[in-house]
């Protein structure tokens, strides 16, 4: 008996039509009981990889597969009609495409169905695996009326029924928020250590689980860069693909220490020991004169403004609005969003973010209160008015996209308000845009083809080529890997510059304090506070970013990475000439 | 919302095997089809009401009712008008176009009575079915005998709420990018549609490569499988069976003895009943009772 | 093949029988309202077991259900539209790409998951009938057409459809409940649902003219991707 659970031998594989190799030559194993993450930038082959160790790579697939994948010792290939997932289990992203049945209870049961579970025996593990997961409340629900989290969970509980040896997870907290996405982490754990199941995790956002594993794997372009325990990768990865590192771990590679932390509590130590037992520093110490000079002027510009809603862009006044099942969800909202920056709406689920944003595109009319746009009462427009005017991108950027290619989706987008198409002048202008999205190469693609960040951007390339002044965002890094976030926070950054407005409602605290200039703060239908980021979550205990809670009762007004960086050089500075 | 429209709602449970609560239904249906003695059929529509009203399901029958009017309505009129056949001439009409000389006979009112009657049950048995299981329950059942089918009809009953959830979604974004979908005429109103129509489409086929793909991952092959259930047999409805089956035996017996004869054209044969014709539909009447006055329902 | 020949065969069994009973009962004896009920329930079940028996791929069935969906969920769409819904278009393009089969199930489905929706009755297993039938002869369409048809020959297609399908739908009901079972009463009976019937054909002559042009590629792009998995071991020199 082999001490190998899962093993890779000279495993290459190219998807069918696909010009080059997913997989090249790979050799790997999982050992039994391991908790390994697979980590890399998206379509680097770690999905793939993962699909090899249960067969679904070739035999869903096809396509063409060399060397050969084995578990514990016995090649996947002699595991006939999908019987290899009695010991393979596998997760996938999407909560809502991988529920077959209809109720949560017949969900459990279906993978027994499949694999010929006695009657007797699957009722006795329906329960069980009901219990583990807490979901006995539920067992007659329908899966549909479930929230995100709960169906995922569900989809964990009814492949953990088939009482699986290894469980592949691919990517399974990205469709879910911070909360949701925690717990299920903390599930995963937990069946690691309680029940000794080998996990292979896919996660986009290591910082949640690089504590958790006990081996990180690495990969690039087919290949595996990087094997070994998370101190090693965090080594690795300042040196070779810094886009992998953790905000915390980049925080020092950026300012050149030699510190590795990967957890909030290692870094804070490592910079409580570098300030001493010195009072807070001077809290603009950190900044560059550059910025200081630009919230100088900032606030001069509010103070010429006077009153708050001068000048605003949007402008909502005690807005309340109940959904027609009676649960009100705006309570009394006031907002104003200034034109020209970049505001970031953050809050806890349910507390009526994505009505607000509704709200602000003309898709909800206050029930009580009013809503202007540039002046304008929504009461009477259609939202169809505001386009090219007012650009919205939702969470789930495919339904934009359904024209043969990227081009005629564009110029269906600017047929529909009028702007010319077939033009010299508007091809130049759609080029522009897509080359300013790096998707000229996409042009004439199926943009179905594309992957889920160019998909995105082409989503955005459709509202982007009707000329809006406005963006508003709906959740728009939610499944996007580090680079791609950076890549759309540098975007939106440079629209803003040329005169923009971007609204976006976010979970993610550390994208909204990158490249907010305001932060307003949502609860319970109301908005509870509005300010500059450094003033808004710098003492968050939720709505914190990383690199601000590193810096809790050093410096509290840092929440930017390169404030962060400045920060700890200064501090380093300062130790030195001491 | 359209997420309602998508939703069961969880009925009272009834205590007995989804056979039995499929199967008394059908046996109404069947014998309201195959009897035609107005005695037998007034039996059994009393008894269909008697269980619809066990069962819970009064008022979806009321809303059934309200849409099957029109169709009883035809069932009468049509006999009465086109019927030829009867001996018994009430009233003689006028010569109308297609249908000839009109003859009201009091043979072919009775048929189209009798008709309604027959109809009522159809109904009632529908709506009986729809009260006593629930939709997770008989699709459950199928699962037992045609257990792809089943799959099948189950993603679909798991996609539809999805579908719609996200086509209200693919309507937002599409009038947020300037699509207009309530102005125009109604022709110009459908061809707006036409996006979303195409989203959804592609959105589905797209997700049911991933659904796929996750059947597989748990096991879905192409090979046998076993089908899950949480119902049980009880004696209860080694009772209710007892009852269907004797029902059964005596209308063949009916048939058999002739005391559920009854011919309506061109005179009515059967008419005024026979002894045997009462007390038989009686007999029928009384078994058919039990299994619903033995349904106990109970809160799951 | 042999399995196919053997359906045909069996449906053409039924019809004669149906036809000679028809003969040798006029009317009265034979109990027509019972006869074509143990034919429908035996009809349905023959397609269901041929479902039941035959391989179908995990991707079959899920595009099925899908698709199932769309047909359902497309009533949702054109809401202000009454009786003006895609759903016979979307089954009769699912047959016509997908074939007979696959095209039928998605009919049937689509019948049997949206009565549960918004209501079962006695006129399910008729719907299911129906719909599963369009599928089907779409199914039988799709194999002598291919990929050359055009919108209006669809629009043809659904045009007869809309009326057959008011046609089933009714066909029990005459069966049933009245006397004698004629051409007058037949067509008497038909008239009722007349209106109904017009719409239902122009919905889909409609649908046909405005989706076939681009849904049909779409259809037969997804199903290449689902008919045609090639598997190939690489050996050294391809690398």
């Amino acid at each position: 008996m082999t001490r190998y659970d899962l093993q890779l031998e000279q495993f290459t594989y190219r998807y069918p039509d696909a010009p080059r190799l997913t997989l090249d030559r790979i050799d790997w194993q999982v050992e039994r009981g391991e908790f390994v993450l697979l980590a890399g930038p998206s379509g680097c082959g770690k999905s793939t990889l993962l699909r090899a160790l249960n067969g679904l790579v070739p035999e869903f697939y096809g396509g063409e597969i060399g060397g050969r994948a084995l578990f514990r010792g016995r090649p996947l290939a002699e595991f006939p009609n999908r019987s290899i997932a009695r010991h393979v289990g596998m997760v996938f992203q999407d909560p809502e495409k991988q529920l077959v049945m209809s109720e949560v209870e017949r969900e459990i049961a279906f993978g027994l169905e499949n694999l010929l579970v006695p009657e007797s025996e699957m009722r006795r593990r329906v329960a069980e695996v009901m219990s583990f997961f807490d979901l006995t409340a539920l067992r007659h629900r329908a899966t549909a009326d479930l929230s995100g989290g709960e169906k995922q969970k569900v989809a964990i509980a009814a492949v953990m029924a088939l009482q699986p040896d290894v469980l592949l997870l691919d990517e399974p907290t990205s469709q879910l928020d911070p909360g949701a996405a925690q717990e299920i982490l903390d599930l995963i754990k937990r069946m690691n250590e309680e029940l000794g199941l080998t996990v292979v995790l896919v996660e986009q956002r290591l910082d949640r689980v690089l504590h958790l594993a006990d081996r990180i794997v690495a990969m690039h372009e087919g290949r595996i860069d990087y094997d070994g325990e998370p101190q090693g990768f965090a080594r690795y990865a300042s040196e070779q693909r810094p886009e992998l590192l953790p905000p915390v771990t980049k925080l020092f590679a950026d300012a050149g220490r030699p510190e590795r932390p990967l957890t909030v509590k290692a870094a804070r130590q490592t910079v409580a020991s570098l300030a001493g037992v010195r009072p807070a520093a001077d809290p603009n110490g950190g900044e560059s004169d550059k910025r200081s000079l630009s919230r100088f002027f900032r606030n001069v510009r509010r103070m010429f403004r006077g009153g708050e809603s001068e000048g605003a862009m949007f402008e909502a006044r005690d807005v309340r609005y109940a959904y027609p099942d009676g649960e009100e969800v705006l309570k009394g909202l006031d907002l104003d969003i200034l034109p020209g920056r970049l505001t970031a709406i953050l809050g806890p689920n349910g507390a009526g973010k994505s009505t607000m944003l509704r709200h602000l595109i003309a898709l909800l009319k206050p029930q009580e209160g009013r809503v202007r746009i540039d002046g304008q009462e929504t009461s009477c427009l259609d939202p169809a008015d505001l386009a090219g005017k007012v650009g919205y991108l939702s969470q789930y950027p495919a339904d934009y996209l359904f024209h043969e290619t990227l081009r005629a989706e564009c110029e269906f987008s600017r047929r529909l308000i009028g702007l010319p198409v077939g033009t010299e002048e508007a091809e130049r202008e759609i080029d522009a845009v897509l080359d300013g999205l790096g998707l000229l190469a996409a042009r004439d693609r199926n943009p179905r083809d594309l992957s889920g960040g160019e998909r995105q951007r082409a989503a955005l390339a459709t509202v982007l080529v009707q000329r809006p002044d406005a963006l508003l965002l709906d959740e728009p890094t939610r499944g996007l890997d580090s680079g791609q976030k950076d890549r759309l926070g540098a975007w939106l950054s440079r629209f803003v510059e040329d005169g923009g407005t971007v609204i976006l409602i976010t979970h993610d605290v550390e994208f909204a304090a990158e490249y907010a200039q305001e932060v307003v703060l949502l609860d319970d239908g109301e908005a509870v506070a509005h300010g500059a980021p450094q003033e808004m979550l710098a003492r968050g205990l939720f709505f914190a970013p990383q690199t601000g809670r590193v810096f809790r009762g050093v410096d509290d007004r840092i929440v930017r990475l390169a404030d962060g960086v400045a920060a700890l050089r200064n501090l380093a500075g300062e130790e030195e000439s001491r | 919302m359209n997420r309602k429209l998508f939703s069961f709602g969880s009925g009272p449970f009834f205590r007995y095997h989804a056979a039995t609560l499929t199967v008394y239904p059908m046996l109404l249906l069947f014998l309201a089809v195959a009897l035609q003695h107005p005695i037998f059929l007034l039996m059994l529509l009393a008894v269909s009401v008697l269980a619809v009203w066990r069962g819970g399901g009064l008022s979806a029958f009321g809303t059934i009712l309200r849409y099957a009017w029109p169709l009883l309505l035809l069932i009468v009129v049509l006999n009465v008008l086109v019927s030829k056949d009867g001996a018994t001439v009430l009233w003689i009409g006028p010569n109308l176009f297609l249908l000839g000389k009109i003859r009201l006979t009091m043979e072919a009112l009775l048929f189209s009575g009798v008709m309604v009657v027959r109809m009522l049950i159809v109904l009632a048995a529908g709506a009986l079915f729809v009260a006593w299981l629930s939709p997770d329950r008989s699709l459950g059942l199928l699962g037992r005998i045609a257990r792809r089918s089943a799959v099948t009809a189950m993603m679909t009953t798991r996609l539809a709420p999805y579908l719609a959830e996200q086509s209200e979604q693919i309507g937002d974004v599409l009038r947020t990018r300037g699509v207009r979908l309530d102005q125009g005429g109604p022709v110009q109103r459908i061809a707006a549609r036409k996006p979303m129509v195409s989203v959804l489409l592609i959105s589905a086929l797209e997700g049911s490569w991933q659904v796929a793909e996750a059947m597989e991952a748990r096991g879905y092959g192409m090979g046998r499988r076993t089908s899950y259930t949480r119902e049980r047999w009880s004696r209860r409805d080694g009772l209710a069976w007892a009852a269907m089956t004797a029902a059964v035996w005596l209308t063949v017996q009916s048939a058999w003895s002739g005391w559920s004869e009854f011919v309506f054209y061109p005179r009515l044969i059967g008419w005024p009943f026979a002894g045997g014709a009462w007390i038989a539909a009686l007999v029928l009447g009384t078994l058919l009772l039990v299994p619903p006055l033995f349904a106990k329902r109970s809160r799951r | 093949m042999k399995r196919r020949l053997y359906s045909a065969l069996l449906i053409l069994l039924t019809v004669a029988l149906a036809f000679l009973a028809y003969t040798y009962w006029p009317d009265g004896d034979l109990n027509w309202a019972l006869t074509s009920l143990f034919l429908l329930l035996l009809g349905l079940g023959l397609f269901y077991l041929r479902y039941e028996r035959a391989a179908v791929t995990s991707k079959e069935t899920a595009v099925i259900a899908s698709l199932a969906a769309v047909a359902i969920v497309g009533r949702i769409l054109f809401a202000p539209f009454p009786n003006f819904k895609p759903t016979t278009y979307i089954v009769l393009l699912a047959g016509y790409v997908f074939g007979p089969r696959a095209g039928f199930m998605v009919g049937a489905t689509a019948a049997l998951v949206s009565n549960l929706f918004f209501g079962q009755g006695p006129w399910t297993p008729w719907q299911m009938l129906a719909w599963g039938l369009v599928g089907v002869t779409a199914g039988w369409l799709g194999r002598v057409r291919g990929e050359r048809v055009t919108a209006w020959e669809l629009a043809g297609f659904g045009l007869i459809w809309g009326f057959l399908f008011g046609w089933i739908m009714n066909l029990w009901t005459w069966l049933s409940t009245m006397y004698p079972l004629n051409f007058t009463t037949w067509w008497l009976t038909n008239v009722r649902s007349l209106p109904f019937d017009i719409a239902h054909a122009a919905a889909n002559v409609l649908f046909a003219l405005l989706l076939t042009k681009t849904f049909l590629p779409i259809l037969l792009r997804f199903r290449r991707k689902l008919t045609t998995t090639t598997l190939e071991v690489l050996t050294d020199e391809k690398r």
